[in-house]
């Protein structure tokens, strides 16, 4: 099980230009404050339910294996590889945690950056501050409630309500489509009705479709005045999570949304290595 | 033909989309943790002056436009098109109402213009941000005015019309700043 909430983030420093007398960082120190009470708070909570902090190597001799991803790449040279040898910086935490959990840590978290390359944006930055815990044994519905007990008490919000909603009702109610039924012709004819511009001239698969239409016309109003789970995701979403069978299969998987921004994805573990390969 | 990879996005960037040139105003990544990226844009038609949004798929190529900005001095009007040579090379290049615009209101013989070009050819006209023009038409200020505490329409030589102070008078020249349209002082 793992989730990885992205922390109300650090604000970092570009890189000033050379010429630049302005040597200031862009943060306050009122943001500083607000950001070391965060992780007192977030450290408290997780001690007091017996996780364990731990830390894991940022370079890894492998990128990331997720297509949505990618690494960001560096070099190391010196005793051991004297040609040099290149080396990734981690995308999440995520393999060497689980190593740490197949080896008999029990219930861990941790609190790093992780590195990604080709993004940047007014919410996207090549590196930033991810959180990642896991649970043995747990149901998704109670990594849900502890991940909504994490965020009421960062947010300093206890009476933050909690909304749930599987990732088909969101498309039905919101676009009259299901996401499982729907093919790619379908889901352009959709985008281009709910006015995406440029939706006629895109080509996209299903996935990427609705990815679209999830970020341009869904996720503005999620979790607006509720932090809103969304769970069941198509099975082609499922990355490293368990299919669930049914007449329907979903993906075990959640993501959480605040004020219509995504703020944690969390997903029950596939263990089978057979299906994982 | 040259292009422009979603990465290479930023404002200003000349790029063609169904047919017309346009530049990017505003350029946003947008992307789910897991999922496709996508660059949502506003574009600005470089024809009509519309702004309109635009969504990519981040990776995707763009066709660049053709478009560059010269100065150009501004010859005559011939009643039809506006002519207009480079100051070096002497090459001249013509302007159509559609192009002039506005612009028309505020240039005379000699001035040099920022002209945007597509194709080799204007695509449209920006005045110099200061020009000086002589007043034709004004109503003749109160004697004993001099300082102006309110303000009267003058009618310049090309046909603009600006707010200028009490105190100045028909056959005067004054400098105006294009961008905002207003008086700046006698010149």
């Amino acid at each position: 099980m793992i989730i990885g909430p992205v922390m109300p983030g650090p604000v970092t420093t570009g890189p000033a230009p050379a010429s630049s007398p302005e040597w200031r960082p862009t943060t306050t120190r009122a943001a500083i404050a607000a950001r070391a009470t965060l992780l007192a708070r977030l450290r408290d909570f997780f001690g007091e339910r017996g996780v364990l902090e731990v830390e894991t190597p940022l370079l890894s001799r492998a990128a990331t294996t997720d297509p949505a991803l990618a690494s960001l790449l560096t070099r190391y040279t010196g005793p051991g590889a004297p040609d040099g040898q290149p080396l990734y910086l981690h995308t999440s935490p995520e393999y060497p945690m689980k190593r740490l959990l197949a080896a008999g840590s029990g219930p861990i978290y941790q609190v790093c950056k992780v590195f990604r390359d080709g993004e940047r944006g007014r919410r996207h930055h090549p590196e930033f501050s991810l959180l990642e815990w896991y649970r043995q044994g747990w149901t998704l519905a109670a990594l849900m409630d502890e991940v909504a007990d994490l965020c009421r008490l960062l947010l300093a919000r206890p009476d933050l309500p909690v909304r749930h909603l599987t990732y088909q009702r969101l498309f039905q109610d919101r676009l009259g489509l299901d996401p499982f039924q729907i093919d790619a012709a379908n889901l352009r004819r959709a985008a281009i009705d709910a006015g995406v511009p440029g939706a006629g001239t895109l080509d996209l698969t299903c996935d990427g479709w609705l990815d679209l239409l999830l970020t341009h016309c869904l996720e503005p109003a999620l979790g607006r005045g509720a932090l809103t789970f969304i769970t069941d995701y198509p099975p082609s979403q499922a990355a490293l999570a368990r299919i669930r069978p049914g007449p329907v299969p979903v993906a075990e998987r959640f993501e959480c949304y605040l004020e219509g921004m995504e703020l944690a994805n969390g997903f029950l573990e596939l263990t089978d290595a057979n299906e994982q390969r | 033909m040259a292009s422009y990879k979603t990465n290479e996005f930023k404002g200003g960037l000349k790029i063609m989309l169904d047919g017309d040139p346009y530049s990017i105003v505003e350029n946003e990544f947008v992307k789910p943790g897991k999922g496709q990226a996508f660059n949502r844009t506003r574009v600005k038609n470089l024809k009509t002056g519309r702004v309109v949004e635009r969504t990519f798929k981040s990776g995707d190529a763009v066709e660049a436009a053709d478009v560059m900005e010269t100065n150009l001095q501004f010859l005559y009007y011939d009643g039809e098109l506006w002519h207009f040579m480079h100051p070096e090379s002497f090459e001249q290049l013509t302007a159509d109402a559609v192009v002039v615009g506005d612009t028309a209101k505020w240039i005379k013989e000699q001035d040099v213009c920022n002209v945007m070009l597509y194709n080799g050819q204007p695509l449209s006209v920006d005045a110099p941000n200061f020009v000086v023009l002589e007043i034709t038409e004004t109503d003749p200020g109160l004697k004993g005015d001099t300082s102006g505490g309110g303000g009267k329409p003058a009618t310049l030589e090309t046909g603009a019309v600006v707010n200028v102070p009490l105190f100045v008078q028909i056959g005067e020249r004054i400098k105006v700043d294009t961008r905002t349209r207003s008086y700046v002082s006698r010149a």
